[in-house]
């Protein structure tokens, strides 16, 4: 079932375009993720997705255009937390489980369950303004599950999280999945993106650059891999280009002590060994040696252009 | 410099503060100038805005009342015939205070009964003190004048007085020198009785007998030898004339013609009355000679009385001219008299004067100089004054709190993205707001309802705590309770609904302190619970007669002073529940949830 559908949608503030002919469509139980530079519009087309914002053109189809219900069957985790902060976690569960349409039978075992599985039973009577951060961003998690929706909407769920935090939120994704939830994240964090999302869809100044799962998107546009090697005393110029008719290569690149190989991926493995030997017979000392893999961050500077810019 | 950053940091943020920084500029000029067009001219101009009603029930002439209406004339004063139209008068707000003038008499203490609006308390109250005022400037006045009558009276006659006794002493020594004269004059009058002019004539008319009597002397001498031969003469001349008649006699016989005899009879006749008369004429002769005798003999007598008398007549022309002086003495003691007299006259007229005014001035009571006025405060609705503070209170509060309180949470649930939840949740948005209305309400409703514990409560305290002896105010009226309920409410809800509409227009909660309070303050002085109505321009009053707060304290004041009904009260009501439908109705379509 196609969760999600958007077509052509673009949006204006003003003169300002802000989106421009986007299109994509989400599958059930997919973890979708919204990648893209600052401002490209990934929160701008979230909102349209939920119904707070009105495109301009184009448009929006949730559950291939089942109405019933609509808000009960989706969420938004939204980036800042949005609770009561003079009230307890568990009062605040409670109310958005009932404003969320829960019946009270209902409201209990749920808010239970909710504290448990993001370990917030410890501080059920805490107010919510006096938990730490991480603790915060849990409730915050919690308060938009109450009503168990089927399409979750993270917005950079872990920014501002410790690494131990940042697993357990990514874990917690994962459940989510497990439970069949079909889920869209916006983030920045690349290595999330490559671990939790089976979609990706990448934005820049409102416009759809590609969509494809991580694995093909780094393959086809994450580039090269690189090869550093750290050599005591530096190479000699003159061996520089030596090794550059040895690999048949042009760029062959030496700063201090350090030496930049890049290699198209398919003949990584022999063009390594070769200069490895080299160097080896040369007589220089290789102290370490690196090998760079291209990842979903490479892909990101490569597609919006970014990257071109850094390496220059 | 650390404290210049800081400062300047401080000063950056309000400037940030958009919305902020606008009505930290604008609010002096909006009150100020709200304030200022509201009340300029709390002058002369304004005066005639001081409405009160007078109700003469003097039945005497009293210049108070006319000095009240005249000397005044630029408040706007107006008469009424009775208390009753006076009463009806302040009831629907022809005039806004009322004066009863009572009192027994012109020289009586006035007794003034004041009547005030409990339901307008400030402008009443404070038109009252005018009035109040104004009587007791022309009563005292009135009594001032009388003094200063009594005072000038009082110094005329003490300068008088000096006088009165001056002469009071000057006829003292007059009346002694006068007795000293007429002690004089006793002695004198018993020695002589008579006038000198008298003793005068006496002594001419003596003086021309003396001389006359000298004159006689001479010629009585000479003719003495003359005198004595006269009777014989007299006897032998009337010896002769009756020879004659003898003779005639015979004639008769002869003569034969009667006429001749008549004629003849008439000689006869006559010559016979001759004869009669010369022997009178013999017999004085006779006397005149003794006389003649007498006075040669008693010529020597006489002559030596004549000096004697002369003697005696110089004593008595002395008496007599001491009998004029002694005349003069009285003359004079007459006329001191009679200055004396009219001295006395003009102090008994000086005195009769003042005691005429002394009695005039005991008709003024002392009191009346003292405390010419006096003064009974009553109000027109039979509540306790302090009731329209019950309802200003409740005014007051419910806007701060319902105000305030709604739009800082409204806010709050914004900044802190609880909106947006809201917003994606499947609770209907008439529902988030019903529940968000009625839960203010509630605390709207607790705090009505601490005010009017307070209002109607009177619980004795067991000691007093500063003159304070009971816990609250014991408060009656005779509203009914459900429909003051009812006024709460939708008093409340006027103003929930307001702080709703603020807290949509802006962005944070400070900006919606102060944008609340922009509206409360304005509205506080311009409904007539801090500043007086009547000094606002007409216009303005125009303007705050439909400001939610006026009609939410015009309301509650006609349901717990004035003892009316909310379908009396339609219009505030009504305005009240159209502001609150008004704003909350932008407020529903304007906000997404
Ligand atoms: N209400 C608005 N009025 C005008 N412009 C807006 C409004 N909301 C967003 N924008 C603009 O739209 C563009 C897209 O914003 P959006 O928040 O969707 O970006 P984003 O991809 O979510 O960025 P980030 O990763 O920083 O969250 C931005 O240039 C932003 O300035
Ligand atoms: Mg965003």
């Amino acid at each position: 079932m196609k969760v999600v559908s958007v077509k052509n949608v673009s949006k204006f503030y003003g003169q300002k375009q802000v989106l421009d002919n986007v299109s994509f469509d989400i599958e059930e139980k997919e973890i979708f993720g919204l990648l893209g530079s600052n401002g490209a519009g990934k929160s701008t087309i979230t909102s349209i997705i939920l119904g707070l914002e009105k495109q301009s053109s184009g448009n929006v189809v949730l559950f291939e255009g089942q109405k019933k219900n609509l808000k009960k069957r989706i969420a938004l985790v939204p980036q800042s937390t949005a609770f009561y902060k003079d009230f307890s976690v568990e009062k605040n569960l409670r109310f958005f489980a009932s404003v969320c349409g829960l019946k009270s039978k209902q409201i209990k075992p749920r808010v239970k369950f909710l504290m448990s599985w993001l370990s917030l039973e410890p501080f059920k009577d805490v107010k919510a303004g006096h938990l730490s951060g991480g603790y915060q961003r849990l409730l915050n998690i919690a308060c938009s599950l109450v009503h168990d929706p089927e399409l979750i909407f993270f917005d950079e769920p872990t920014v501002g999280l410790d690494p131990k935090m940042r697993q357990m939120f990514w874990l917690k994704i994962q459940d989510l999945k497990a439970a069949g939830k079909t889920i869209i994240i916006t983030t920045h964090y690349m290595d999330e993106a490559e671990k939790l999302c089976t979609k990706l869809a990448l934005m820049k100044n409102g416009k759809m650059l590609v969509i494809g799962k991580p694995r093909e998107l780094i393959s086809q546009y994450g580039g090269i891999k690189v090869m550093i090697f750290n050599i005591t005393g530096g190479v000699k110029k003159e061996d520089i280009q030596k090794i550059r008719t040895v690999l048949n290569q042009f760029t062959v690149i030496s700063r201090d002590e350090l030496l930049f190989i890049p290699f198209e991926q398919e003949h990584t493995f022999e063009k390594v060994i070769a200069v490895t030997e080299w160097l080896m017979k040369k007589g220089y000392n290789i102290s370490s040696s690196i090998t760079k893999e291209p990842n979903l961050e490479d892909v990101f500077l490569n597609i919006t252009g970014e990257g071109m810019k850094q390496q220059e | 410099m650390k404290l210049f950053d800081i400062i300047w940091k401080e000063i950056s943020l309000i400037k940030a503060q958009k919305i902020a920084i606008a009505l930290i500029f604008l609010y002096p000029f909006i009150v100020v100038g709200l304030l200022g067009s509201a009340f300029t001219g709390v002058d002369i101009s304004r005066m005639n805005q001081i409405k009160i009603g007078f109700v003469n029930n003097l039945n005497f002439e009293s210049e108070i009342v006319d000095s009240l209406v005249t000397s005044y004339s630029n408040l706007s004063i107006t008469q009424y015939d009775n208390e009753d139209l006076l009463r009806a008068g302040l009831y629907n707000k022809q005039v806004i205070s009322g004066v009863i003038l009572r009192g027994d008499a012109p020289n009586k203490q006035l007794k003034v009964d004041l009547l005030y609006d409990n339901s307008n308390l400030l402008s009443s109250r404070f038109f009252m003190e005018i009035a109040k005022a104004l009587i007791q400037k022309t009563t005292s006045d009135y009594a001032q004048k009388n003094l200063g009558r009594i005072w000038t009276t009082i110094k005329a006659f003490g300068s008088n007085i000096d006088e009165e006794i001056r002469n009071v002493e000057d006829f003292k020594s007059q009346l002694s020198s006068a007795e000293l004269a007429l002690d004089d004059l006793e002695l004198k009058l018993n020695a002589v009785e008579y006038k000198e002019g008298d003793v005068n004539s006496v002594r001419a008319s003596f003086n021309k007998f003396k001389s006359e009597y000298e004159s006689l002397k001479g010629p009585l001498a000479q003719n003495k030898e003359t005198l004595k031969k006269l009777p014989g003469q007299i006897d032998e001349a009337s010896v002769l004339i009756s020879s004659i008649v003898k003779n005639l006699e015979y004639f008769d016989s002869v003569l034969l013609q009667d006429s001749d005899k008549n004629l003849l009879n008439e000689q006869i006749s006559h010559l016979n009355s001759i004869n009669s008369k010369m022997s009178k004429w013999k017999s004085m002769s006779l006397q005149l000679i003794t006389i003649t005798e007498k006075i040669s003999d008693e010529t020597s007598e006489i002559n030596k009385s004549f000096s004697k008398v002369d003697a005696i007549f110089e004593k008595a022309t002395l008496g007599a001219r001491s009998i004029e002086e002694v005349k003069e003495l009285i003359a004079s003691a007459r006329e001191s008299k009679i200055t004396i007299e009219s001295k006395l006259d003009s102090s008994s007229a000086l005195l009769s004067k003042f005691s005429k005014e002394l009695v005039e001035f005991s008709k003024i009571d002392p009191k009346v100089l003292a405390q010419p006025v006096i003064f009974y405060e009553g109000k027109i609705y039979n509540v306790d004054p302090f009731g329209i503070l019950v309802s200003n209170a409740l005014v007051v509060v419910l806007i701060l709190t319902c105000m305030l309180l709604t739009s800082i949470i409204f806010i709050m649930e914004k900044t802190e993205n609880v909106t947006l939840r809201l917003e994606l949740s499947p609770t209907s948005k008439f529902i988030l707001f019903l529940g968000k209305i009625i839960g203010q309400l509630v605390i709207a409703l607790i705090e009505a309802g601490i005010i009017f514990v307070v209002a109607f409560a009177k619980i004795p305290l067991p000691f007093s705590i500063l003159g304070v002896t009971h816990l609250g105010f014991g408060l009656v009226t005779s509203a009914n309770l459900f429909e003051l309920f009812l006024a709460v409410v939708l008093v409340s809800l006027t103003f929930i609904c307001l702080g709703l509409f603020i807290a949509s227009l802006v962005k944070n909660q400070s900006t919606a302190i102060l944008t609340s309070l922009l509206v409360i303050v304005p509205m506080l002085f311009l409904s007539g619970i801090v500043l007086p109505l009547e000094f606002m321009e007409p216009t303005m009053q125009l303007v705050s007669s439909i400001l939610p707060m006026t009609l939410a304290n015009n309301l509650l004041i006609g349901l717990i002073i004035k003892g009316l009904t909310i379908s009396q009260l339609w219009f505030e009501a009504g305005l009240l529940l159209f502001y609150s439908l008004l704003s909350f109705g932008v407020v529903f379509f304007k906000t997404k949830l």
